[in-house]
This record gives C-alpha cells, structure tokens and sequence, in this order.
C-alpha cells in the first residue's frame, strides 16, 4: 500500500514535462527542516584569545553567499492573475532553502541547490489583495473595489473579474485605494513569512518589497530591502507607485523607516533597461538637472543596481560599447516595460550599467558627488514564487509559462515578448561574514557583492597600490587582499607616490559548472577632455591563445555545446584564474572604475534544453547557446 | 455564505477552479463547461444544440489568446457583424468538432488529454472541500508519526591548509601536509601560520562558516566531505592530512553541529503545510479508491504473470 501511495504521488510529476533535469527533483526526499530562531540577534563578534582562528564574525574572513534580490508571489496582483495563485511568500522561501514545494498546476518541485538568502519582493500596490479576496477578507466587505471584485470571484467569472481588476489597476483612481488596515494586515502576513524562514547562520529570509512606480509605461520600479526584523517594522506599511511615483518620495519614505524603526533600508533599481531613459537621466522628478543634495541621497539610499535579471541583461549595450563585442548579451532593446513606447538609441546611454557608472563620474566632478555610485547585483524578478533561473531548470517568469512544448514560442503572460526572449538570469552573490541579515544587508551596503547570469563562480577582486605578483597566487591571498587594499564596491583615493593602481583578481568556476573563459577588467574614466571613456581589458584567459596583432583582441575560446543533446564539455577553459593586474593607462588625474566581467565558456541555454528534453524544433532566430558571466561590482578611484 | 447548499458547492468548486494556473484553463475545459451548465442552465448546450452567448465568446477569444487581459473584451466590442459572424463560426466550429471527436471517442486515444483530466480530477477531490484545519493535537501527532523528516542538516566551521596534488605531486602533497602538521603540533600554531600562511592557493576558500555538506562536497569531493562531518571533531585542533580531488589538507575544524531533531515550535509551520498536503493526498486517494471499486480490472494472463513475484512462483 506504501507502494503504491508513493506511486500515486509521484506519477503527475514524472509525467507532466517539468522535470529538466537533476535541478528540480519531484522524486526527492524532501530535505529536513531547520529551526526557525525568531528575532533571533546576529552573534556578537566576539573577541578571539587566539591570532588566527579565521573567526566568522571577522570581516575580512568573508564566505561566499548566493541569493536573489527580486522575487514574486501570489501576494503580487500580476503574479496571480497570471497562474500563481496558491504560492505565497511561505512557499518562495521554503523552495530557496531546498524544500520541496508544489505549484499551482501540481507540480512537486524542489531546487537542487538552495540559495543562502532569498528577499520576497512582491509590489506593493494591492499586496496581496487576491489572496484575500479570495479568503473572504471581512476588512474587504465594504470596498466598493473589492465587493465588485468578490462578487465576480464567487459567481466564477474569472475573466470579467480580472479585466475589472486590470482596468482599476491601470486608473488608480483614489476612491479605488485600499481600505485601512489593509495593507498594514497584509505587510504584516508578509513579514511574518520572512520571520518564520529567517534562520541566522543558515537561511536569510530578508524583509522587502518592489515599490513599482511606472510612468507612461516606463519602468522606475525599486526594490526595497530591510535590515531588520519584523518587531523593528510594527506599524509600517509598504510605499506604494499610487502613494508617488517620485524616487525622491520614495526616499523620504525610506527615511521615515529607518527613523522609527531605528533599523536600516536600502532600495535597489530594476535593471534600467525598460525604463526608455529613466532610470539614469540627469534630471530630477521635476525635471531640473541634478543637485548635490539629490546626487547625495541617492548615493545613500541606492547603492546597489540590478545589473541582470529575466526581461534582459542590462550590463552593457552593442550601441554605447561598440568596441566590446561582448557587450550584445541577452538584449531587450525594443520598448519600455508596458510595450507602449519603441526603444530610441539616445535613450539607451540612461538604461546601462556601464554608461551610468561612466556618467556618475561626470555627475562626480561636477557636484562633488557621484550619484551612481552603486554596486551590481542580480535577481530573477520571477513572478512564480520558484527562484530557478539556471539554463537547465528554467521555471520561467510567469506560472502560466512553465516548461512545455509550446512555451518557448507564446507571448510571456500571453501579451507580452515571445518566451523564448526570457534569460534564465540572474543570482546575487554576497561577500559577508556570516549569514545573516544583517551580515548580508552590511555587504549590500559597502557594496562588497557581484551579480552573475545564473552560475556560482567565486570572484574575487581587491584594489590597492603594493600588491605583488605573488600575492594573488598565495593561499592567503583574500586576508592579503583586505590587508593591503580595498574589496569590491571599496575606494581608491590619489596616493602621494604616485604609481598606478594594482588589482587582484581570482575567479573559480561554478563548483558544479562549466570552466571560464576569460577574466576581463572593465574601466571607466571621465578624461582631461572632459569626455567619458571606456575600455575592456582581457586580463587572464585560457589556453596559449594570443591577441590579435591588429586588433587586441582575444580570440575566442571555441565552443563544446552539442545543441542536439544539450550538454557541453569542459575540455576548454579554465577551472580557475589568479592574476594582478596593474592599469596601464593610468592618470592620477582622472576620475575612474573598474569592475570584473568574468565569462564562462559557451554552454547550452535554456532553450536547448527544453528543446532537448521536448524533442521539439525551435525556429533559428531562436538563440541555442549561451556565454553566461558574473559581473562584480566597481572600485572607483577619485583623484 | 448565504446560498444555498447546492449554490455554496458550486462556489466551493469554483473557487477550487480560480486556484488554477492558466495554462490549465484549456485542460479544464470540459469541467467547466459542465459546471457552467449546472450554474446558468441555459437549456440544452449539448449534445445537438450549441448554445453561443457573449459569454462563451469571451472565454473563447482569452483561451485561443492564452492571456488574460481586456484586450478580448474590447476586441468584442470592436468587431464589426462580419467579424463576430466569423468568431461566431470558428467557434461553432470548434465545438461541433470537439463533441463529435468526443462522441468518437477520440479523447480516449489521446494521452495528453486523458492525463490532464485526470488531473483535473485529482485537482478536484483535493481541493473541494477547502482547506482542512488542524488542532494542535493533531499536528502534535502528526510530528510525532513523522519525527525523522523534522531534522536540522549538520553544518561545519573550518579552515584549511591545503597542498596541491598538481604541484607537489600526491605523494609530495600529503608529505608537505604532514611536515607541516608535525610542526604546528611541536612549535604551535601561531608560530607556524603567523608569518605566512602554508600551502599552496585553494581554488575556493580558506575558511568555510556554517555550510552544509553538499557545497563542502562541491569543493573538496564527497569522500572528504563525508570524513569531515564524520571523524572527532578535536574542536580547535589541527588534524589530517585529508585527501580532497585536488591535494591534501589539514583541517582545523573550528564548530561543528551535528544533525539535530527540531522541536515541535520550531517547525510547526512545515508540520502544517505537511499535514495539510497529506490530508489533502488522503482526499485524493479516499476519491480515488471509491472511484476504483466502480470498475472491475482485467488484467491478462500475461501481464498477471508478471506481476507475480519470481520467488511467490
């Protein structure tokens, strides 16, 4: 009977074409449970008797953590009404940290591995409102908003209800607004749900939600994340794009938290490149050009940007960096987020992370501070609860976009881009002491963090004046790193001796993944002339291959994916690189950064494998391959 | 609720159906056809008479669209009478198709379809009689009955010296790593490491706080994972030399905490959701079973041969 119970369980998952690979495991035990500590204090740094017991609690003995920054449940009106309606902020967080969960089509799936930390970033405007509509909510019964809308919910009529809802949304109306209480309520259930999967040490549940400002379909969304726990954050609610639409106002709310939670918050920008020359312009709201009290606060209160996630990387683009024939990776250039207004190339300078830590250098010297002085992380911005964005266990961004035959060639959530365009991206990775929130949140603040397009290869990278060839081969090379120089996200201010700086870099592999091909060091610098350059340096790589003569560049690595079977080998590239590299073109004189683009060797993306494990036949535009990469975040030098 | 029992059964099967995915909408269906029926009996949309009502039509234009926004309902305003006449005939079309490949029995020939009502089936009896809520007792229980899933993985704090199997040799290696262990143990630990660290460059890290088996397994090999979370743990102590897929390490394991039974407080919000889905499974099967006593098996000479165990024989 135990047999056959088991069997019952088991057969919808292994019939039903979710399970791609070994990353989603139906038929596993579910991993056990770890105690849920509420509220519990990070360990305090206590002092050690002895020199060199690598004491966690030390913030130069960093571990290497790996989580997502943007994530949606069925508390986010358009995650619900595009399928997921029964994975809340409670499933999200148990499928981070490797338990098995069930989705709304039945599928049991389980990630291969878990994240470390994980921030449930549901809108805000109408949080969970379809939840508790369909609850029965008695705070509801008398919104004229919501009897419509439960009335249509408990008479069936899922389509007349969900075009109400998508009409009253898009007019926000202020009569339509929510009444009392219930976003406080709903909030509450939210942090609640971060409290009971919090785990200091081993899991980190982080409070956060996107406030999702839109204008004129132009994304301005931001992703705010707190540092502390629910009890500091009684009595707040989310801000919402219906409350303002203005980073500023966001600001202010911001400031608000933090002055009567006595805890800390951060808000980190969606990946600029649906915001048609929002997300970096050079004005304020109001449309004057930046002053040195805005280009401040947004210093303090954005120092992170999400650099990739599904709906496009936003690293780097083809036009800005012709040079960098890297730099066309998994691009959406077409329009803004809504799909209303096409992409115009003098748009493009204000979407990309390069270009805007470029232009932050202007703002720099101009006012004496530079407001894109941020750091790269990546999120999936997955609207299915499920965090799984590698190539080979692509839930996708929508639950009415799961794996199927069909998915790769249907508009995502039925309107928008066709789904084979989606990247399988991106992951957050954390230098931190330890694992907890605020540990995490501590490195997100110094910036001591990197995004990667799905895979976990280690990167380090340290900036200094003295470092030694031999430093960065030495097994210390990470204390050797703090000791004589700055991580990631760090400063280098003008020495007296002048001298050009050095950096330190090593890059491993994914420890299940694919070899590297090359480490490169991206610089920016804001010239003499007064004008913002470039350059990508290729500064370690695989094999004896030698740059052009002619052109400088690197021949490219080769490439070992067998589209077919979706499957690669690693007998190109190297499983790791150690180098210091010193910047030849160095002006003392001259604002700059420098980050670390590392890329992998060609592997098969996620439509390979689905068209692998489908047996189907995806058009040729449709792209079979890609050369997945992390970048880290900047160290910039000031003169 | 104020409806009837017979409306309140309908509302509770419906709200089952608006927990659906979209993309289960096509699978559904049939189902839904049938409790549209029994909703709004609008006489005889079955069988010879194929009712089409504004309705029907929306349902139809967002299925085909497989998207649920109001561009099908302003579509349907927009459409001139030629337009809706076609709509009208693609859609007339469609279900006389359906019903005669059904009358055909077509269905039964098509797994896809079979599996997905199956599905839908299964969706129901877990589903139709809402969520169940347990007393404490029960979940108390239930923990008790299932005490092994409730455990807390083991994790480890460590630092390591590692000496590279590539660069020294293997033998080489764990000579080096053996020297170096000899010469911590007789001049201590400070004089050994503090004016540089020994050893050769580790791809990953040095020191490893609170992490599981599997990533360890990722880094150092499953062989030396599992002797890690295994031997004594000599807290404090430099110990090995350890054989990694790469070289050999000492190990100075600095914590070390060992799976553990989680409380009941601790995880009664898994034990929950747990119950919850194993009532839930209990309904499905409870469905099914009676469902399987309607049926009579035959099973064939053959196939009963070899259902039969070898040894039974």
């Amino acid at each position: 009977m135990q047999q056959k119970r088991k069997w019952l369980l088991v057969a919808p998952v292994c019939l039903t074409p979710l399970l791609l690979t070994s990353q989603l495991q139906g038929t596993e035990p579910e991993k056990p449970a770890r105690a849920q500590v509420q509220e519990a204090p990070a360990p305090a740094p206590t002092p050690s008797p002895r020199i060199y017991p690598p004491h966690r609690a030390d913030q130069t003995r960093t571990n290497l953590y790996w989580g997502d920054t943007h994530l949606h449940t069925n508390y986010s009106p358009d995650a619900y009404i595009n399928g997921n309606t029964v994975m809340s902020p409670d499933e999200a967080y148990r499928f981070a940290r490797g338990e098995e969960v069930q989705t709304g089509s039945g599928l049991k799936v389980k990630l291969g591995r878990p994240l470390d930390f994980l921030a449930v970033t549901d809108h805000s405007e109408y949080m969970g409102i379809h939840v508790r509509l369909a609850e029965h909510d008695s705070a509801l019964a008398d919104w004229p908003v919501g009897k419509r809308w439960a009335e249509l919910l408990a008479q069936g009529n899922r389509v007349l209800y969900l075009l109400d809802m998508l009409k009253t949304l898009q007019d926000n109306r202020p009569e339509d607004a929510l009444p009392d209480g219930v976003r406080e309520s709903v909030w509450h259930d939210a942090m609640a749900s971060a409290e009971r999967y919090n785990d200091p040490g081993h899991f980190t549940a982080l409070i956060g939600y996107e406030w999702s400002a839109t204008i004129s379909g132009d994304n301005l969304h931001r992703n705010v994340i707190f540092r502390g726990n629910a009890a500091d954050l009684a009595g707040t609610r989310p801000f919402t794009g219906q409350d303002s639409r203005q980073p500023e106002d966001l600001w202010n709310a911001l400031q608000r938290y933090e002055n009567v939670s006595g805890t800390k918050v951060l808000a980190i920008p969606h990946n600029g490149n649906l915001s048609n020359g929002r997300m970096f312009a050079p004005t304020m709201s109001d449309g004057n050009p930046f002053t040195a009290d805005y280009a401040r606060r947004r210093a303090r209160w954005e120092p992170l940007v999400e650099a990739t996630q599904i709906k496009g990387d936003g690293e780097a683009h083809p036009y800005l960096s012709p040079e960098d024939e890297f730099a066309d990776f998994e691009t959406w250039d077409d329009s803004n987020l809504m799909g209303t207004v096409p992409k115009k190339p003098e748009m493009l300078q204000y979407e990309y992370v390069r270009s805007a830590l470029k232009l932050g250098l202007q703002h720099d010297s101009q006012l004496g501070v530079n407001p894109f002085k941020f750091g790269l992380v990546g999120g999936t911005d997955s609207h299915t609860s499920l965090s799984a964005i590698e190539e080979d266990n692509f839930v996708g961004k929508f639950s009415n976009g799961e794996p199927s035959p069909t998915r790769a060639m249907e508009h995502m959530a039925g309107m928008g881009p066709i789904n084979w365009g989606l990247v399988a991206s991106g992951i957050t990775a954390v230098w931190a002491p330890e694992n907890t929130r605020e540990a995490i949140f501590d490195a997100f603040e110094r910036r001591e963090v990197y995004a990667t397009t799905g895979p976990r290869m280690q990167v380090r990278f340290f900036g200094g004046w003295d470092f030694t060839s031999d430093d960065a081969v030495r097994p210390d090379y990470a204390q050797i790193g703090y000791a004589k120089g700055v991580p990631m996200g760090g400063d280098l201010l003008r020495q007296r001796q002048g001298g050009a700086p050095r950096f330190m870099v090593a890059a491993s592999k994914d420890p299940i993944g694919a070899n590297l091909d090359r480490v490169q060091v991206v610089k920016g610098w804001l010239g003499k002339d007064g004008q913002l350059h470039e350059r990508v340096y290729d500064v370690a790589w695989s094999g004896d291959r030698k740059p052009d003569a002619e052109t400088g560049k690197l021949p490219a690595v080769g490439n070992t994916v067998d589209v077919a079977n979706a499957t690669y080998r690693n007998t190109i590239g190297s499983a790791e690189f150690a180098t210091t590299w010193t910047d030849p073109d160095f002006d003392p004189d001259c604002r700059a950064f420098y980050y670390v683009r590392v890329l992998e060797i060609p592997t098969p993306r996620w439509t390979a494998y689905e068209a692998a494990y489908f047996h189907i036949t995806l058009p040729d535009e449709v792209p079979m391959v890609i050369q997945e990469r992390a970048y880290t975040s900047p160290i910039w030098y000031t003169p | 609720m104020t409806s009837s029992e017979k409306g309140g059964r309908i509302h509770r099967i419906l709200r089952g159906m608006q927990r659906e995915p979209l993309v289960h909408f096509l699978a559904v269906g049939l189902v839904l056809f049938l409790l549209y029926a029994l909703a709004n009996p609008v006489g005889a949309d079955a069988g010879e008479h194929i009712a089409v009502d504004r309705q029907r039509l929306l349902d139809f234009v967002q299925s085909r669209q497989a998207t649920v926004d109001d561009s099908a309902g302003k579509r349907l305003e927009k459409l001139t009478p030629a337009e809706v006449r076609a709509l009208v005939d693609e859609y007339v079309r469609e279900q006389a198709m359906y019903r005669e490949a059904e009358r055909l029995g077509l269905a039964d020939e098509d797994y896809l379809i079979r599996r997905r009502l199956a599905q839908s089936l299964d969706f129901l009896y877990r589903n139709m009689e809402g969520v169940p809520k347990p007393t404490e007792q029960q979940l108390r229980d239930y923990y008790a009955a299932h005490i092994g899933r409730y455990a807390a993985a083991p994790a480890i704090t460590f630092s390591h010296i590692y000496f590279s199997g590539d660069l020294h040799g293997w033998d080489g290696a764990e000579r080096l790593a053996r020297q170096t262990l000899r010469a911590i143990q007789t001049r201590g630990e400070d004089a050994v490491l503090a004016q540089r660290w020994p050893g050769d460059r580790f791809v990953y890290q040095l020191n490893y706080a609170e992490r599981d088996k599997s990533l360890i397994a990722s880094h150092f090999g499953v062989p030396m994972a599992d002797r890690l979370f295994s031997i004594a743990p000599h807290i404090g102590e430099w110990q090995g030399p350890f054989r990694s897929t790469s070289g050999w390490h000492l190990v100075r394991i600095e914590e070390r905490d060992s799976a553990g039974q989680m409380p009941f407080e601790a995880v009664v919000v898994q034990v929950q959701r747990d119950w919850v889905e194993a009532q839930k499974q209990a309904r499905a099967d409870a469905g099914y079973a009676r469902l399987r006593e309607r049926y009579d098996i035959g099973v064939s000479p053959e196939i009963r041969g070899m259902m039969t165990d070898k040894a039974a024989q």
